[in-house]
């Protein structure tokens, strides 16, 4: 069972935002999945990784979708001890507004480690 | 020294003066120490703790003092960088370098040089050790701490735009690379974030296709290992020993700083080959040491050296000189020698020394030694 956010059900935008707290390099793109189909909402512009706090769409076409904000990060430097130290301490908070939960932020994506990559997603259901 | 030398095959010092006499400073002695904390009290730990957290730094003194059971935490040493302690959210790849957009002209990359101060390093120690040069062969409880920080650090002109447009490259190719491997999202998403599922979505993951991001990564790992132009490091310490169980008296207190300038000798991204110079000095103020008349007085020692030559992958040839004025024991001697550093083969190394010592006017000092280790380093200028 996914984090969810709720919505409401107002026509007002929706918007994202995610911070990535890494000193690697950094690409996001976020995603919106509904009725079988995939729509790219958002993107990082540099490689802090970050997604400036944009609007992704109206609510009412929201409802019932699934937003994914999924991050490539490749770690820098040739000490591996020092990559698996940065692999662990990485992490990515995101914040959804807009809604009828207001303001909220999340921090729990997942975290998979591929020497010298590592893969954030963060999943949540717009209700 | 290389890192992974784990065996010394042979080592063989021949004289041409009239007497022995090994140096006890060189000119590495007067380089900024990582660990000022260590070298202060002449330890090597064996075990460092590197806390991750002020809580687990805490408990690690805490655990110490409990296990020693004489209310001073035993053998206890740990390094630590107070930035990583910190739960900024502003970490990023430009800040970790140093690296900034130009205000002037935003598509412009400019260095910061004092980026590496947000790095500086504090290490500490807790030893029983007999630190006192006299008769009886007591410990002391020793408290050693210690600071290190890179003060400046210059590149060479149109090194933040190689690495910044190299940075750009790898953004823009990792949102190709996203958008080829939709399919791989699509089944992460449907899959969701249940840790149980974590197999699968590994699974899912290790299909993530990569083409143009890994070169990439290479050229700015290469960037990144550049040696700057300039390079100023300085370090302190400070040690208090437990004379009594009542008393702690100050023990040494030093400072190093080191001046380096690396001007490379090829404009190739991988290049490893540079004309180095550097000088240091360090202050080394010792409370207990013995003086010319076998009493224990507080002497202060003044070091300066500098070094320039050659370092190339194979090869590393040049001079260095050093300054020794010890206020307390003797007057002021200068050493100079040529130092030469072979790579023979992958683990195995040749490095010989020749020069004028410190014990006169006519002694000279030469020296030849074969190292053999594991790595793939580069040979570098001692």
């Amino acid at each position: 069972m996914e984090k969810t956010y709720n919505l409401g059900n107002s026509v007002s935008s929706i918007s994202l935002g995610a911070d990535i707290d890494t000193i690697g390099l950094a690409a996001s793109r976020a995603t919106i999945y509904k009725d079988g189909s995939a729509t790219a909402v958002a993107h990082s512009v540099d490689a802090t990784g970050d997604i400036a706090n944009q609007e992704i769409g109206k609510s009412n076409d929201l409802k019932g979708s699934r937003l994914q904000v999924f991050t490539k990060i490749a770690l820098t430097g040739s000490d591996a001890g020092l990559r698996a130290a940065e692999a662990e301490q990485l992490s990515g908070t995101y914040m959804l507004a807009g809604g009828r939960d207001g303001l909220k932020t999340y921090t729990h994506s997942t975290k998979d480690y591929v020497d010298p990559n590592v893969f954030l997603q963060f999943l949540v259901d717009l209700i | 020294m290389k890192k992974y030398i784990i065996f010394i095959l042979l080592c063989a010092a021949g004289r041409a003066g009239a007497q022995v006499q090994t140096p006890t400073v060189s000119l590495k002695d007067l380089a900024v120490p990582s660990s000022p904390a260590f070298v202060i009290t002449d330890i090597t730990p064996t075990l460092v703790q590197n806390p991750a957290t002020p809580k687990a730094f805490v408990l690690g003194v805490a655990q110490s003092y409990q296990q020693s059971g004489t209310g001073f935490p035993n053998n206890y040493s740990a390094e630590f960088t107070p930035y990583w302690w910190l739960k900024l959210h502003s970490r990023s790849v430009y800040n970790a370098q140093g690296i900034h957009r130009s205000k002037r002209d935003t598509t412009k990359w400019v260095t910061d040089p004092t980026a590496g101060l947000k790095y500086t390093s504090i290490s500490t120690a807790f030893v029983n050790k007999d630190m006192i040069p006299d008769t009886a062969k007591t410990t002391q409880k020793v408290f050693a701490v210690g600071i290190h920080a890179t003060l400046l650090k210059i590149y060479a002109k149109g090194y933040a735009q190689e690495l910044g447009g190299s940075i750009a490259d790898w953004h823009r190719a990792a949102q190709d690379e996203i958008d080829n491997n939709q399919k791989m999202l699509d089944a992460l998403a449907k899959l969701g974030s249940d840790p149980k599922d974590s197999v699968e979505r590994k699974k899912i993951i290790a299909e993530f296709s990569q083409k143009k991001t890994p070169g990439i990564l290479e050229n700015i790992n290469s960037l990144i290992a550049r040696k700057p132009l300039f390079n100023l490091d300085i370090a302190g310490a400070y040690s208090a020993y437990g004379v009594t169980d009542q008393e702690a008296r100050t023990g040494r207190v030093g400072a190093w700083t080191t001046l380096s300038s690396y001007i490379p000798l090829s404009t190739q991204i991988d290049n490893k080959n540079y004309f180095e110079i550097s000088a240091s000095a360090r202050y080394l103020s010792d409370h207990f040491q013995k003086n010319d008349l076998d009493q224990i007085v507080r002497v202060d020692n003044t070091d300066i050296g500098g070094k320039a030559g050659f370092s190339f992958s194979q090869l590393s040839i040049g001079v260095e000189s050093l300054y020794r004025h010890t206020k307390g024991i003797s007057g002021g001697s200068v050493r100079t020698i040529g130092i030469i550093n072979v790579k023979l083969a992958e683990n195995l190394y040749i490095n010989g020394a020749f020069g004028k010592d410190f014990a006169g006017p006519n002694k000279l000092i030469s020296a030849f030694g074969i190292n053999w280790g594991f790595g793939t380093e580069k040979v570098d200028l001692p």
